[in-house]
């Protein structure tokens, strides 16, 4: 369960200061779909990463399964990463000088996993990419980077999925592959899913949608 | 706007770019600006030292020798040669004989002695230069029963001026202090405190006896009609049958200064290296900073910019920043001139004051700027090859990578004229085609010995089996990271773990011999000049002290060679031949019956019991025979005071030279040099607080004997080893810092890379501890390559240093390697994370916004 209590978010720039999430409250239950939707520049992917701990709100709380996000330093974060959450990116963010296999088997090793390996490989197959282990990111199309990504993100079965824009830089065909990818294996493995899009279609297959305008929700809506 | 671009030869484009990038990406050029002001600050340095050395001991040639020709004479002039000097006085020639020696002085009331140098002058010395004594004295070296000594003398007799100074067998009154005297260059290499005396008195004294080690020399002042270089000529001609050595003014070289030159010239080269390593690190943040400016390259290209007026811009920062640093470098070279000033003050004469020169100062900015240049010129090829498509294409990679175009002939005719003008650099430092052109191919050796082991080792790395520890093998794969500058790393860290490490290699094994020559019980004292009748006497006194070994009298005779194989030496055609010196030489004779310790037999038999046989044996050593072309069976005539004595060569030995025992070139055995003139030497060994009493005892009943203080000596040496030592550490560490530079540089240039990824491994969940591992894997793998591969070449020069040039025994000093490398590798890991620790602290939200 994520709960998100009276959340604020601003940056100063050019010694203004800009609010980019402005009151947010939301609570999200386990084993949900949730889609969040906006323009540009309406705060949604900052939203995401203070939801990972990426950074620290300005103001207001995020709890994640009964642990507030700010009573933890840097590491404390980073292992609550590492234990609970994975993450999707538009521009894929993979270590370019590691094979496909090796990003993921990054976070099994973080975690301890003692075959790494043999796991990631198994993740790798699963998003179908079983001939592309000792392949690097620059070797790889950007439907194929993203696969990785995915099976990065599942690696060592997260309770909850952040995925931010994952089908922004894919044309359609790859886009709604890397979605049904992402959709089985949230229904396989029941994790919360939360999905950061433009796409109303893909939207509109969540549990719930969120609107943000402004930094601020402004509707939620239940698409089924 | 793009026709305004193309034609931007009209230079205010240019200079405003120029403006724009400086402002914009300041802290890219520190490591540039660092590069070469240290490479500049260590040639300005060494370069001022060099200047000081050379006017302290140059400026005024005459002076140093005090006159216009000196005759050095090997043994006294012959009647005939004497006729030669009335003759010189008729033609206008002035002539003073100088005598040195060295001698014991002593406080007649306490009977404290001193060795001194002692030096008998004549009436009219010097004839060039300033001979200072205080109080001044009109003409002081009339005969009178007086010496002028140095300060140092009366403080430690506890003596003052107007006191009595106990020479040989009397006593002479202290007249006043030698403050300058001009054919002496102050230096670490003296026994003892100078006190200068008068011929006359010299004579008076019973310090001359037969077989006393005196240097005679004649100073002789000329005149118009007999210009110097014609006088030595006609000298050389009508004394050929003497045993002279004919020198001018120009000619005079003292050891001292010898020593310098080749000393400054050595530590210049070293400062070649730290700049040639600041080279390197230009060269890399070069090509760092226009692989970052590609985009901007490749949209100034698309705009209309021209490949020239781009190439114009990039060339002229770095012009103007290679001027900065050499400004700053002069800066740091005066600071580290003071430093090697400091380091070195033993060489220098008390009160000597520094002067700053403007030569060194311009060698040092014209060798930045031109290294800058140098070096920035390979990366800098590639703007005007650059593709804006291709670049607009393939953001995220390297320069080197895309740049295929400029032809195989192209760039090798670009790296000839780069190598040219190094070696170009390179003479000009070293001051001689010779010594420059075998240090530029000594450093390109090295250079491709390091390039070559260093991809030896990168290949077998990425052979290896993947290590399953995250750490290790991210800090592994980091190698092979696009844009990362492991070659130049490895080649100007290597460099300089190379430089420091041979440094320090040399002189762990002059230390070690310095240390093993000194035997479990050394012998304290060396008594020389101990005439026949002495001997008995001698030995009684010594009995009175418990003597750790007995003591031994060894017989010398000095003596000139005469002939080899009936062909006699003055009738040799010697002039030029670097073995000269072993023809000419005056060789010290000893009997033995027995094979002394420390020689070995290399051919031959020893003495046997036939006493027909003995009287024609000689025994020779082994470097002496090869230089002479003795053999066995060789016949060998010497010249004993006009006494012909001859043998044949029946054994030749190899000797250690470096053992603390009296060694011999020739020996004869006892019977074949009965009746010969000789004096003895004797070492002894006793308790180290009796010696003081041993010598005061022995110069109180003889006071011609010389005895030398070894341990004194020892440990002068040992003292003189350090200095010189910590002052090339001191020059290495400059080199070693730019390396480090050059490291900081190289990582830095991959911050934005480090960045993204140390971000990414946050999101995945790593905590801070993990990122500084691997962090430190990364730099700790460079570090060790760096070590491995400039360690490995430093124990390949040392080697030949010490096996070749010094021609000591070779010792494996593993702990300087090993502590070199941990330090290196230490070094780097500190360096990497003081250029990278702000990374650690970057906020993943933040740092994938800035994207």
């Amino acid at each position: 369960m994520i709960e998100i209590s009276n959340l604020n978010m601003s940056l100063s720039s050019a010694g203004r200061s800009v609010s980019i999430l402005d009151d947010i409250n939301l609570k999200v239950p386990p084993k949900e779909f949730l889609a969040i939707v906006g323009p540009s520049g309406s705060g949604k992917s900052t939203l995401l990463g203070l939801i990972a701990g990426l950074d620290q709100p300005s103001s207001g709380s995020i709890v994640i399964d009964g642990t507030a996000l700010s009573d933890l330093n840097e590491d404390q974060l980073a292992t609550l990463r590492r234990e609970k959450i994975g993450m999707v990116f538009q521009s894929f963010h993979l270590i370019p000088t590691m094979s496909a296999l090796e990003n993921v088997q990054i976070p099994l090793e973080l975690q301890g996993v003692r075959d790494a390996g043999a796991e990631a490989g198994l993740l790798m197959t699963a998003v179908g990419l079983e001939n592309r282990f000792d392949h690097y990111p620059v070797q790889l199309s950007g439907g194929e980077q993203q696969r990785v990504a995915v099976a990065r993100a599942y690696a060592g079965s997260p309770a909850l999925l952040l995925a931010d824009e994952p089908t922004g830089n894919l044309d359609s065909k790859n886009g709604k592959r890397i979605i049904d990818l992402l959709l089985k294996l949230h229904q396989d493995q029941g994790n919360t899913l939360i999905l950061v899009t433009h796409d109303m279609k893909l939207a509109a297959r969540a549990d719930r949608i969120i609107t943000l305008g402004d930094g601020k929700i402004v509707s939620e809506t239940d698409p089924r | 706007m793009s026709q305004k671009l193309t034609h931007a030869k009209n230079s205010p484009f240019v200079s405003r770019m120029i403006w724009r990038e400086i402002r914009g990406a300041f802290r890219h050029f520190v490591f540039f600006l660092s590069s070469i002001t240290i490479g500049v600050g260590a040639i300005v340095g060494v370069g001022n030292i060099a200047a000081n050395f050379e006017a302290m001991t140059a400026h005024e040639a005459k002076n140093l020798l005090a006159a216009d020709l000196e005759v050095r004479l090997t043994r006294p002039l012959s009647d005939a040669g004497e006729a030669v000097l009335s003759d010189l006085a008729q033609k206008g020639i002035e002539v003073v004989r100088v005598a040195e020696m060295v001698a014991m002085a002593s406080n007649p009331e306490t009977t404290q002695t001193q060795l001194v140098e002692l030096k008998a002058v004549e009436q009219g010395y010097p004839f060039y230069g300033n001979l200072l004594i205080e109080p001044p004295i009109a003409s002081p070296f009339k005969n009178e029963n007086v010496v002028f000594v140095e300060e140092g003398l009366l403080l430690r007799l506890k003596l003052e001026v107007g006191d009595k100074l106990g020479l040989g067998d009397l006593d002479f009154t202290v007249a006043g202090l030698v403050k300058k005297e001009p054919d002496k260059v102050a230096g670490p290499f003296s026994l003892g405190p100078r006190v200068l005396i008068s011929q006359d008195v010299l004579t008076q004294t019973a310090l001359v006896k037969v077989g006393s080690r005196i240097r005679r020399r004649l100073l002789l002042k000329t005149t118009a009609l007999w210009p110097p270089e014609k006088l030595k000529t006609h000298l050389i001609e009508i004394w050929k049958d003497e045993s002279v050595q004919v020198k001018t003014y120009r000619e005079v070289r003292p050891r001292l200064r010898r020593f310098l030159e080749n000393f400054t010239t050595y530590l210049g080269v070293v400062g070649l290296i730290t700049l040639l390593i600041g080279g390197m690190g230009v060269g890399g943040n070069v090509h760092a900073f226009l692989t970052e400016r590609m985009q901007s390259i490749a949209i100034l290209k698309s705009l209309g910019a021209s490949s020239v007026s781009i190439l114009k811009i990039y060339l002229g920062l770095t012009l103007l920043l290679g001027s900065v640093g050499g400004v700053i470098g002069v800066a740091l070279g005066v600071g580290i001139y003071q430093i090697l000033g400091h380091l070195l003050s033993d060489f220098l004469p008390p009160g000597f004051h520094f002067e700053l020169f403007l030569a060194p100062i311009f060698q040092g900015l014209s060798m930045g700027l031109l290294t800058a240049l140098l070096f920035s010129i390979w990366p800098l090829r590639v703007v005007g090859e650059v593709s804006p498509a291709g670049v607009f294409r393939q953001a995220v990679e390297g320069i080197q990578e895309r740049s295929n175009k400029g032809g195989l002939a192209g760039r090798l005719c670009l790296i000839t004229v780069l190598v040219l003008a190094w070696l170009g650099l390179t003479v000009w430092q070293a001051g001689s085609w010779k010594l420059g052109s075998s240090v530029a191919a000594g450093l390109a050796g090295a250079i491709l010995l390091l390039l070559l082991s260093g991809r030896i080792m990168l290949f077998c790395i990425k052979r290896m089996k993947t290590p399953r520890n995250l750490s290790l093998r991210y800090g592994i794969s980091n190698l092979y990271r696009p844009g990362q500058q492991v070659q130049a790393v490895l080649l100007s860290l290597g460099i300089a773990v190379m430089v420091l490490l041979t440094l320090k290699q040399v002189e762990k094994n002059l230390m070690v011999q310095l240390e093993n020559n000194i035997p479990e019980a050394a012998p304290g004292l060396f008594l020389i000049d101990i005439q026949s009748d002495q001997q008995e006497k001698l030995m009684a006194i010594l009995e009175k002290w418990n003597l750790k070994q007995p003591t031994t009298l060894t017989p010398l005779i000095r003596s000139r060679l005469h002939a080899i194989e009936g062909d006699k030496i003055s009738e040799m055609s010697l002039e030029g031949r670097r073995d000269r010196w072993y023809f000419t030489r005056e060789y010290v004779l000893t009997y033995q019956e027995d094979l002394p310790l420390h020689n070995v037999l290399a051919r031959g038999l020893w003495w046997g019991a036939e006493p027909d046989e003995r009287t024609e044996m000689l025994s020779v050593e082994a470097e002496a025979a090869k230089n002479l072309g003795l053999d066995l069976g060789s016949e060998v005539s010497f010249d004993i005071q006009g006494v012909p004595i001859s043998g044949k060569i029946s054994s030749v030995r190899d000797v250690d030279w470096g053992s603390m025992t009296t060694n011999f070139y020739f020996i004869f055995p006892p019977e074949a040099l009965a009746g010969a003139p000789e004096t003895f030497v004797a070492t002894v060994t006793a308790d180290e607080a009796d010696d003081g009493a041993i010598q005061n005892a022995v110069i109180d009943a003889f006071p011609n004997i010389t005895i030398i203080p070894i341990r004194e000596i020892i440990e002068t040496i040992g003292r003189i080893l350090q200095e010189v030592a910590r002052t090339v550490e001191f020059m290495a560490m400059l080199a070693m810092t730019v390396g480090l530079v050059v490291v900081s540089g190289a990582i830095a240039a991959t911050r934005g890379r480090r960045v993204h990824e140390l971000v990414l491994f946050k999101i995945l969940g790593a905590t801070r501890p993990t990122l500084m591992a691997m962090m430190a894997v990364e730099y700790a793998i460079l570090g060790l390559l760096a070590a491995l591969v400039g360690g490995g070449l430093s124990v390949l020069s040392a080697w030949v240093i010490v096996h070749y040039f010094l021609k000591i025994p070779w010792q494996f000093a593993w702990e300087i390697l090993f502590l070199g490398g941990l330090a290196t590798v230490c070094l780097t890991v500190l360096t990497g994370f003081f250029v990278s620790y702000r990374t650690l602290g970057e906020k993943p939200l933040v740092a994938l916004r800035t994207e």
